[in-house]
């Protein structure tokens, strides 16, 4: 049994954060991982008769999206992490279980919801602009250390608010059941 | 100060991420990745922590600007797919302030650029900020292309050999180095050549759908009153609402039509009939342009409205169908006719008009076929019918310059500027004698 075009798409669609996770570990810039993720839509679509279900077509896109960003960072000669590091984390990406994705996802566009603004926008200059830290030290008149110092510590922060929205979903889940 | 070991990997990971860690760090930043499983779920939430952050909609003025003499810092690229409708609806200056920094300071790639390489009829370029441009020659960022009438057509093309036709009545905006494509109106054939892996892909975008990644498809977009339609000829497209919402995947021969209120329609693209008629015993189709459906005690009429026609610059009374441009409503033949029964409380200057392409929906050629003074010798007051064959509706400058079969796309009645009380209630296209069905694909 095979899916359907659609179904492949909507698989894609679905996971396209995660997909462009995985590209974005390697090349290091969200809008490459981006067009990465396209390319693995188009991969896709070639030869949908090879997949037989929605975790089979996740894995392959994480695979690809793998291989895909490795040759983008080999021609951007830039230095990723070792092959070993990346079978790691290729076995990681299908955790946790593709249920709690949504969740997770929700959770963390909640999160940087919360964010003060200027958090946000340093994100958003990080990110989204795909700015160095140099160059956003020298328009906020900040120091590269101090830069690099806020940016971990609006990692930590939404980690730790995405982790907080689990558990409280997870209670809140329970809560329910009993 | 010594970072706690808790948090060591969020601060080798922004390093990381900017490739200034220094070979001590990447091998302490390896090591803890490879002996600790809880490090690389958190290194996966950062890298998803780094993608959704890229997608949050910009702070204004979070920060305070920079003193003025400071140097501003440079953008490493141009606006990503996923921020383009946000910048379509409202930042282009904020994406202009963006491309001036990138451009001065920053060694960005080279724009891939666009240009406008022919033009038939009435075809204006203008910058974001309305000044008009050469018509002939790059597109410029932020520029709008326009095909005004509908027998104009123009061609935009890429190095790479990828060309957008637009046909008449078309409106595209430029965004994004030239590589996304807002079509805000009208007709765009697509002729995508092969995208290598890291080229900046191609995105055409409408208010209601849109198509990323576009590599090696011929298509048409056509974009009409509150609906899109993808149509492809060849290859493959994907297809996304504004939201981003997946809405399907076009193959080739299939259309699908997007309605504004997200509602999809997907069919194999028909052969177009050669015989046709309006269905006035049910609502007119979604989509429908101009004039009204209404019931009469002599049974249910198209009636016209006012409306500004950007072709004449003026309010006419019209009526406008909706626009099939991939499936077409019919063919013509010389001897196709084309017969209205219609009603005029006074007769007066009119035309019935229909825009034709060619038999190949991917070639973005138009022209017009006119029936003038339609209703200028007309009876007033009372039912009566107009009858004309296909081969005399060629007498006028936009006439098409390609061969029958003409496919028609779309019908108006127009009587300019004067409501003369014009009711349609029949609109027939039958064949000549002895045509051949679906002889021509579309």
């Amino acid at each position: 049994v095979t899916l359907e075009r659609d179904s492949v798409v909507q698989v894609l669609l679905r996971e396209r954060l995660r997909i462009a996770a995985v590209a974005a570990a390697v090349v290091r810039d969200v809008h490459a991982a981006d067009d990465v993720f396209q390319q693995v839509v188009l991969a896709a679509l070639e030869d949908t008769e090879q997949f037989r279900d929605p975790g089979h077509v996740l894995a392959w896109a994480v695979r690809v999206a793998r291989h895909r960003a490795v040759d983008l960072a080999r021609r951007r000669r830039t230095l990723f992490l070792s092959n070993e590091i990346l079978d790691l984390l290729e076995s990681q990406w299908n955790d946790p279980a593709p249920s709690a994705w949504p969740d997770r996802l929700e959770a963390l566009h909640r999160c940087i919801g919360k964010l003060e603004g200027r958090n946000r926008e340093l994100l958003q200059m990080k990110y989204g602009e795909g700015l160095t830290a140099a160059v956003i030290a020298g328009r906020l008149r900040r120091t590269v250390d101090a830069v690099y110092q806020r940016l971990s510590r609006i990692h930590r922060c939404l980690r730790e608010c995405v982790e907080g929205e689990m558990c409280r979903l997870d209670s809140v889940a329970r809560g329910g059941l009993s | 100060v010594t970072p706690q070991p808790e948090y060591r990997l969020e601060e080798l990971f922004v390093r990381y991420w900017d490739g200034a860690l220094t070979p001590a760090e990447a091998g302490e930043f390896e090591r803890l990745l490879a002996a600790d499983p809880v490090a690389r779920e958190r290194f996966q939430s950062f890298c998803l922590q780094a993608v959704a952050a890229a997608e949050q909609p910009a702070v204004a003025g979070a920060f305070a600007r920079p003193h003025a003499g400071a140097k501003p810092g440079p953008a490493a690229r141009g606006l990503s797919r996923r921020r383009l409708l946000r910048l379509v609806g409202g930042g282009v200056a904020a994406s202009a302030a963006a491309g001036f920094l990138a451009h001065r300071y920053w060694p960005a790639p080279p724009a891939p650029e666009l240009r406008l390489v022919s033009a038939h009829g009435t075809v204006t370029v203008r910058t974001a900020d309305g000044e008009p441009v050469p018509p002939f020659g790059p597109v410029p960022p932020g520029g709008t292309v326009t095909t005004q009438g509908p027998a104009a057509s123009a061609l935009l093309s890429y190095a790479d050999g990828t060309d957008i036709a637009l046909a008449g009545e078309t409106v595209v905006t430029v965004a994004d180095r030239g590589r996304q494509l807002f079509l805000r109106q009208g007709t765009a054939t697509a002729s995508v050549a092969q995208q290598l892996a890291d080229a900046v892909p191609l995105t055409l975008v409408t208010s209601e759908a849109t198509l990323p990644g576009l590599s090696k498809v011929l298509m048409t977009l056509c974009r009409t009153l509150q609906a899109t339609e993808v149509g492809v000829q060849r290859g493959l497209v994907t297809v996304a609402a504004a939201t981003g919402a997946p809405l399907g995947v076009v193959c080739g021969g299939e259309v699908l039509t997007v309605q504004a209120n997200g509602q999809t329609r997907k069919q194999t693209i028909p052969t177009t009939p050669d015989e046709f008629a309006w269905d006035l015993t049910r609502p007119l189709p979604q989509g429908w342009h101009v004039g009204t459906r209404e019931l009469t005690p002599d049974g249910p009429v198209v009636r016209p409205s006012f409306w500004f026609d950007p072709y004449h610059q003026t309010m006419m009374s019209q009526i406008r169908s909706d626009h099939q441009w991939a499936r077409g409503f019919f063919r013509l033949h010389p001897d196709s006719l084309i017969r209205v029964r219609y009603w005029v409380d006074q007769p007066g200057r009119s035309q019935l008009v229909v825009c034709v392409r060619t038999g190949l929906s991917s070639c973005s050629e138009t022209g017009v076929m006119e029936c003038n003074d339609a209703f200028l010798q007309a009876r007033p007051r009372q039912w009566q019918w107009l009858e004309v064959r296909a081969g005399d509706m060629l007498h006028n400058i936009h006439a098409p310059g390609f061969g029958a079969p003409w496919v028609g796309f779309l019908v108006i009645f127009n009587t300019y500027e004067v409501d003369l009380g014009l009711k349609v209630a029949e609109f027939r296209v039958t064949p000549p004698p002895g045509a051949v069905p679906g002889a021509a694909g579309s």
